[in-house]
């Protein structure tokens, strides 16, 4: 086991003994029970989801929690607003973006994303790029796509964005 | 009625209201995967306000940080599920 092994484990069960924390309220009476739980959780994430050659750093992921729980709440109103209005102004539509998110993790973290800001809705990717369901396609879908991605980029220990940019790859 | 019951009404009457336009939206939008925008946005902030208003209403630090856990497990799994029923209605549609 190597070093980094070890540290991303112990990430991992410190989470999880935050989680349990929170959960227990912070009251002592089920520290035995935390003892074999919070190790177990940690194993298992370790197997359901291996350390990926790319890592989320979770101080950044939280730096952007702030701004993206913003976006999410005008996607809210955007979307009440386009449901309650009489002439119900939704004309929907498909754009193919090309993602530079390679890896599993990243693009899905990137679509679930997009999937809660204003208009769009991730529906996969194929050769040409990940598959994004507009309420209305304006010219600054796109662009919007775009930025968000620079923006979780950044949450990742290197940088997701691969150099080459286009290797597009079906994972549908 | 004191200041703090008006802002808990006030917050639990919002996040009613964004679950009821949800709803409307799975009604009046023409498509699945335009009523999957209403379902998975309108909804999460429908539940962020009613878990702001719950957590005030108990003004406890313990009971606050379990409501935000919940509600921020509720978020990534709506922004997973969405993408999931997405491609999964995609393909229904023989459009894959």
């Amino acid at each position: 086991m190597s070093l980094p092994f070890v540290l991303i484990a112990a990430k991992r069960a410190a989470l999880f003994a935050l989680v349990w924390l929170v959960l227990s309220g912070g009251s002592a009476a089920g520290l035995g029970a935390a003892l074999f739980a919070v190790p177990a959780a940690a194993v298992v994430s370790l197997i359901l989801l291996p350390p990926g050659p790319r890592r989320l750093r979770l101080m950044r992921v939280l730096a952007l929690l702030p701004g993206f729980l913003l976006r999410s709440v005008s996607g809210g109103v955007d979307v009440a607003w386009r449901a309650l209005h009489p002439g119900l102004p939704v004309r929907p539509g498909w754009i193919s973006v090309k993602t530079r998110m390679t890896d599993g993790v990243a693009r899905s973290l990137y679509g679930a994303e997009t999937s809660l800001l204003p208009g769009t809705l991730s529906a996969g990717c194929d050769a040409a790029g990940l598959k994004v369901h507009c309420l209305e396609v304006t010219a600054r879908t796109e662009e919007r796509l775009k930025i968000e991605e620079r923006r979780l980029a950044r949450a990742f220990s290197q940088d997701a964005v691969s150099q080459d940019g286009e290797d597009g790859r079906d994972d549908g | 009625m004191s200041v703090m019951e008006t802002i808990i009404a006030a917050l639990l009457a919002l996040g009613v209201f964004f679950y009821f336009a949800g709803t409307i939206g799975l009604l009046r939008f023409p498509d699945t995967h335009s009523r999957l925008h209403a379902l998975t946005k309108a909804d999460n902030l429908g539940l962020g306000f009613i878990v702001i208003a719950a957590a005030l209403h108990w003004g406890d630090g313990w009971i606050a940080a379990k409501l935000a856990l919940v509600w921020v497990l509720a978020l990534f799994a709506a922004g997973m599920a969405a993408q999931l029923v997405a491609r999964a209605a995609l393909k229904a549609e023989g459009r894959e």
